[in-house]
């Protein structure tokens, strides 16, 4: 089957055809999936090559999940987001381990302020407040915000209730706005 | 409760959802080499699946682990010597056994035994007659 007719099918047919062998099948999942979960693991852990190790194995994850896929029993999204929010709290916890020096610059300390556009420079500010935020309420606010979830979609990915997930989210936002609050001014936040 | 506590001002919020926005045209596209790479694990993945997919049933496993065609072949013969023997008597050796005697084998081998055996005796008969 071409390409442009397996874009139709849904997620569990495309497993089935994964299981199978079918190697578009796999090409039309990554790309269906994998530019999201590698934004979250870059959202999670600022730094673009780990981010992309971490799409890797999650990729590699749902492949080795194909033969005992369940149609309807899960969507593909939420199971990637899960493995990857999982790998994301993993190396962030190893982190803990290593000297400050050894963990990479936060993205938003690389290139000097004037060289970049006033939304890069938004963006590495948020970058550098959300590396800033508890691992949970960071994995909410980049769900809830950035890749558009549902509160019980996220729910789901996080295995908790809607109602933790809300106040995770409220946490997260109230601790953003305070970290963001000294270079509104500069970042052109308030207008 | 909680929510009431942490939540923020109208102009707090205004100013994230400014920043979401630039995040979200911030994302980093899909490398072709990630791509590539993730490609290729899916179809290392499937590969051994299918290899696994179809499993040897384990009587096919004992037996090529007993010798396969060639030593069933060999069985069979066996078998079937054996289940004419069992139902024809001992007609088929019987004419053996009639080869070996007309040949006079047998009785040159019965003589020469008890030769052997008596040999003993008729030198002690000497010696005491003598």
């Amino acid at each position: 089957m071409p390409f442009d007719a397996l874009t139709e099918l849904s997620d569990d047919v495309l497993m089935r055809r994964q299981a199978q062998g079918d190697g578009e099948a796999a090409r039309v999942l990554t790309r269906r999936h994998a530019p999201r979960v590698l934004n979250l693991a870059w959202r999670m852990l600022g730094d673009r090559d780990e981010a992309e190790d971490v799409t890797q194995e999650a990729m590699l994850r749902l492949w080795r999940a194909a033969s005992d896929w369940q149609p309807g029993r899960a969507q593909a999204s939420t199971w990637l987001y899960r493995v990857a929010s999982n790998l994301c709290t993993d190396r962030l916890r190893r982190r803990r381990g290593v000297a400050l020096d050894a963990v990479p610059e936060p993205v938003d300390g690389a290139p000097s302020a004037d060289q970049r556009l006033m939304a890069a420079d938004r963006a590495a500010a948020l970058q550098a407040a959300l590396d800033g935020l508890p691992e949970r309420q960071r994995v909410a606010v980049v769900l809830r915000h950035l890749e558009g979830l549902g509160n019980p979609e996220i729910a789901a990915v996080m295995e908790t209730s809607v109602e933790a997930v809300e106040s995770l989210l409220a946490r997260g936002r109230k601790a953003l706005a305070a970290k963001l609050a000294p270079d509104r001014e500069e970042l052109g936040l308030d207008r | 409760m909680t929510q009431e506590r942490d939540a923020i001002s109208p102009r707090e919020q205004e100013a994230l959802e400014r920043a979401f926005a630039a995040a979200r045209d911030a994302a980093p596209p899909l490398s072709a080499a990630l791509e590539a790479a993730i490609l290729r694990d899916a179809v290392q993945a499937a590969a051994p699946r299918r290899a696994v997919g179809t499993p040897v049933p384990w009587w096919r496993g004992l037996w090529q682990g007993l010798g396969g065609w060639p030593a069933g072949a060999a069985l069979a013969s066996a078998a079937t010597l054996g289940i004419a023997l069992g139902y024809g008597g001992a007609k088929p050796l019987a004419g053996i056994g009639d080869v070996l005697l007309d040949s006079g084998q047998t009785a040159s081998a019965e003589d020469g035994l008890e030769d052997a055996l008596y040999a003993g005796y008729d030198l002690a008969l000497l010696e005491d007659e003598g």
